[in-house]
């Protein structure tokens, strides 16, 4: 898998150095030692069970973490960083950005109300994009730009398409006009919104694999009962069908579905490991009342595990509801509102006490990596001192999303063996003057500032 | 003749006596309640009950609530004046609710240990009430930017239910604890516009919207503020305004709108939905005119007569035959318009549209409610004999017409008129939205104060206080849940801190289904502040 990320680099360099006026026997030399680095002396964020290191040093080798601890002899070809006063923790993840596929439809327009105004915004609401899409049969590499999201530390990126989606896992590529994919198949996404169109997808995607596979009549009473909107059923399955050139273009969703019992298409297997509690269903939900929608739904259900995209004012309406050990909640990470009142509240705060597992959706707008500069840290900062403490806001961002897309096994803590994305502070991560001085991606130095 | 109109009025064959037991007992138990001297009962109601079942019933759940203790949840209002609006006031009475429903209601109850305590002393308990015309409140339209397929909209109110809206929580504030809330299936009004088309849109979804920020910048105001269709005049800017057709529209199919009731249960989706089809409305001069009866009367026909196809074609199948069924030719709502098992709820101002309205209602079979009926006091005798129930609002004013002051125009003692008829009416608020959060005085929240105006009109407290519960509950179809605290209803229960209908009386504790979903002092919703009476 890195082969290719190692090519890149080398090719890169190549370049580099091709404008330097170097020779060509030099890259290779300049190359070697680049590919071992210590960092010592540094405070580190582990996010693991050796928990923050306070005099630690990191050796990274070949794009991963070879050595961590206090006591850690640094290798004599290694590139030497001085981290004295300086922090290292995992690089962020934004486990949760929206990428719009589709082209914006002209015309359509939606009202968005925030706190009794009313916008109108033009596209239509995602709760009614009800068509399956999978983002990395969509996603063109180069539709990213990454110097907002480098210079705030995420290097990492899940995206997800508004609607109905399966997500891909991104990276960050050699520049930061490319995206290299790490997982193409990520993360089952529905939008729902409390409306029956919206949670018939809920409601028929899960009955419909209850009856084994095909599952017709929970489709076609589907595609009944949403007159026809629905999606989910038709298309897509006659997507899948065209793909294996097996099954024969069928005039009504009914006989779709039907056709395509013997063997679930990939859609269906999704679902079927959403039911079985193999796989994550992901929710993003529009207001508290859906929450409440949802969950009726999926009482069910009693194996499905679901993470909830939330607003934190939702979350706090809803926090009881919850079966705690089949949730996880994606939230924004700030202070939000009491609802109908101005006093703030530390929603991840309570979630802690009432041992919810969350993550910190960070970097999920373009916007605010520009705003945040190179102190994305600042958010989390503020939740830490009200209430959530410095670690718990550093694993939200950290290692929860990358247990959340499944990929914990490669990064979000400092652990030898995982990759060596990593954010070197110049100070504490969680005060006001702090900014990123370095960001490595599997070892390599993307950003110095 | 009292009898025959509460059938009428009432689904069910058993209720009307004890309506008139209700209705005729309660003048004098709201009088002993507000007199000084002591209540004429002091034993539990329960025992006190005319019907043997009943009597067994309570008998058996007393035993349970002593004996066992029970793993349901038991809540146990102590010590408060209960109005149970249809049998007598209890003082310093318990109610006991077990699982959402009422399990006992009485003087000494014993109070189970598990149970938990609610502390009413000196305060008095009620039923909630009951708002028979509801817009905006629990339920979030958020279908709104899906167009209806085919002509007809798959959604259901049921999935749209918004627990967490702001208006549930100002409702409860005044003590509506349900409400029949009409659902706009789109098309079909004929006349006026429909007054309200406040539905709150709530189409944010975290990471897919626009930023709060970003929001800011959009600078569409005055295209808003008149809607989006409306274009701007390209000289003046000035919104250019679309007009209706001069020309009559054509007669076509007389669509009515469905009315479904749903309860105010703040925070709790479970049992927040009560009933599909509650009321079939119309709007104002739907069915005037010539041609509009003649449509209305074709429908009706259609629908008596598919009743009747389909009942053949059911005894058909039943001796064999293979038959197709008949074709349904109108929409299942009509269907319970004609079976009896809903009312058309019209409005009627003015002594003519009054009697028209009865008129058809009589010749086509089905069941009337009236609302508005300004003009009800002419014809005090003729609503009785047809057994029409009312929908009043009694601060509403009209000015008599020129030449006829004697028999139109409002008229104040409205209730009074009715009361003394033997008219059944409910209260309904000035307007079905909250507007202003409620601080308007003449929108939904004013429920409780327009019952009070009832009674400034010379109806009884008793039978304003009933114009807010037991009537609208009957005139649903729910009289047997809702509308009064009786042993086996729904536990709907206020705790007020004064009379139900003195307007500086604030609700401390609003239950639904046994649950309090309302709490004066954590809501802060209306002020906390105790004052001397």
């Amino acid at each position: 898998m890195y082969q290719p990320t190692m090519y890149r680099r080398l090719l890169v360099s190549a370049t580099l150095a091709g404008w330097c006026g170097v020779g060509f026997l030099c890259p290779m030399a300049r190359a070697v030692p680049q590919d071992v680095i210590a960092i010592r002396d540094v405070k580190v964020h582990t996010q693991a069970q050796g928990g923050v290191l306070e005099k630690g040093t990191v050796v990274i080798r070949d794009g991963k973490i070879a050595e961590v601890g206090e006591n850690v002899a640094i290798p004599i070809a290694a590139k030497v960083i001085d981290g004295r006063g300086k922090s290292l923790t995992p690089s962020f993840i934004a486990v949760f950005r929206p990428i719009d596929l589709q082209q914006a439809s002209e015309g359509e327009t939606r009202t968005v109300t925030v706190r009794g105004r009313s916008f109108p915004v033009s596209g239509r609401s995602p709760a009614t994009n009800t068509s399956f899409q999978k983002v990395s049969d969509a996603f063109s590499l180069d539709a990213l730009d990454w110097r907002a999201a480098t210079r705030s530390g995420v290097t990492v990126m899940n995206l997800l398409a508004p609607g109905y989606s399966q997500s891909a896992v991104i990276k960050r590529g050699s520049d930061p006009y490319t995206s290299v994919v790490m997982e193409p198949n990520g993360q089952l996404l529905v939008t729902l919104t409390n409306s029956s169109q919206s949670l018939d997808l809920l409601r028929n995607n899960l009955k419909t694999n209850e009856r084994g596979g095909g599952g017709s009549s929970g489709a076609s009473a589907a595609a009944g009962g949403g007159g026809g909107r629905r999606g989910s059923g038709g298309p897509s399955q006659r997507r899948e069908g065209g793909g294996t050139g097996a099954s024969t273009p069928a005039a009504s969703p009914s006989t779709t579905s039907t056709g395509s019992a013997s063997e679930p298409t990939a859609e269906q297997k999704l679902w079927n490991e959403v039911r079985e509690g193999n796989r994550t269903l992901w929710i993003a939900v529009n207001n508290s009342a859906t929450i409440l929608h949802a969950l009726r739904v999926l009482s069910d259900y009693p194996k499905v595990k679901a993470a909830w995209i939330v607003s934190g004012t939702d979350a706090y309406q809803t926090i009881q509801e919850f079966p705690k050990e089949r949730t996880q909640l994606v939230l924004n990470p700030r202070i939000d509102l009491v609802p109908n009142s101005r006093n703030r509240m530390n929603v991840p705060a309570m979630l802690k006490e009432a041992k919810v597992p969350f993550a910190f959706s960070l970097g999920s707008r373009q916007a605010e990596l520009v705003e945040a500069q190179s102190a994305p840290t600042f958010a989390l900062a503020i939740l830490a001192k009200t209430g959530l403490g410095e670690e718990d806001a550093l694993r939200a961002a950290t290692l929860a999303p990358a247990k959340l897309i499944g990929m914990d096994a490669q990064m979000g803590s400092i652990e030898t063996g995982k990759l060596a994305n990593l954010i070197l502070f110049d100070g504490s991560p969680f005060e006001t003057t702090t900014s990123i001085s370095q960001v490595f991606l599997e070892g390599k130095s993307v950003y110095e500032n | 003749m009292k009898t025959e109109i509460a059938r009428m009025i009432l689904p069910h064959r058993e209720w009307p006596t004890l309506l008139m037991v209700g209705v005729f007992g309660l003048g004098l138990t709201l009088q002993t309640a507000r007199a000084q001297d002591p209540p004429p009962a002091d034993k539990p109601v329960e025992k006190s009950t005319k019907k043997p079942e009943e009597e067994k019933k309570v008998g058996d759940s007393k035993k349970d609530a002593s004996v066992k203790k029970s793993d349901k949840k038991i809540v146990a209002i102590v010590g408060g004046d209960i109005l149970t609006v249809t049998r007598e006031t209890i003082r310093k009475g318990t109610l006991l609710i077990e699982d959402g429903k009422i399990k006992a209601i009485g003087k000494d109850l014993e109070v189970p240990e598990d149970a938990t305590r609610i502390d009413a002393t000196g305060k008095i308990v009620t039923p909630g009430f009951m708002a028979l015309n509801m817009t905006g409140v629990g339920v979030t339209s958020s279908g709104a930017g899906a167009p209806p397929q085919g002509g007809r909209s798959s959604s259901k109110l049921s999935d749209e239910l918004n627990p967490f809206d702001r208006n549930v929580q100002l409702s409860l504030a005044v003590g509506i604890t349900s409400g029949c809330i009409q659902i706009r299936t789109g098309g079909g009004g004929r006349g006026r516009r429909s007054p309200d088309e406040s539905f709150e849109f709530d189409e944010r979804f975290p990471g897919f919207d626009p930023t709060d920020a970003e929001l800011e910048g959009l600078e569409d105001r005055e295209i808003r503020a008149y809607g989006e269709a409306v274009k701007l005049c390209p000289c003046c800017s000035l919104p250019i305004l679309p007009t209706e057709p001069i020309t009559a529209p054509p007669p076509t199919e007389i669509a009515p709108q469905k009315s479904s009731v749903i309860k105010m249960s703040y925070g709790v989706l479970e049992g927040m939905f009560v009933k599909d089809l509650a009321f079939l409305d119309l709007t104002p001069g739907a069915l005037t005119g010539s041609t509009n009866q003649a449509a209305w009367r074709d429908q009706i026909a259609k629908a008596k007569k598919y009743i009747k196809d389909q009942a053949a074609h059911e005894q058909a199948t039943r001796e064999g035959k293979r038959e197709q069924p008949p074709r349904k030719p109108v929409s299942d709502e009509l269907l319970s318009l004609v079976k009896n098992e809903i009312a058309l709820r019209i409005p009627a101002n003015r002594v003519s549209e009054i009697r028209e309205q009865i008129q058809l209602a009589k010749e086509l079979g089905y069941r009337l409610i009236l609302s508005g009926a300004l003009e009800a006091w002419v014809i005090p005798q003729e609503l009785a004999e047809a057994s029409v129930g009312l929908t009043i609002t009694p601060r509403t004013r009209r000015e008599a017409r020129f030449g006829e002051e004697d028999t139109s125009g409002s008229w104040i003692e409205l209730p009074r008129v009715l009361e003394a008829a033997g008219v059944p009416f409910a209260v309904d608020a000035l307007s079905g939205s909250v507007s202003l959060g409620g601080l308007a005085g003449r929108d939904l929240t004013s429920l409780p104060l327009e019952a009070a105006f009832a009674v400034r009109g010379g109806a009884t407290e008793a039978k304003a206080l009933a114009a807010i519960t037991i009537v609208p509950a009957t005139m649903l179809g729910l009289q047997d849940r809702l509308g009064s605290l009786e042993v086996g209803k729904d536990a709907d229960v206020l705790i007020l801190n004064g009379p139900p209908l003195d307007y500086r009386t604030y609700v401390d504790k609003a239950l639904v289904n046994g649950n309090v979903v309302y709490n004066r002092t954590d809501d802060r919703v209306l002020p906390v502040v105790e004052r001397s009476r």
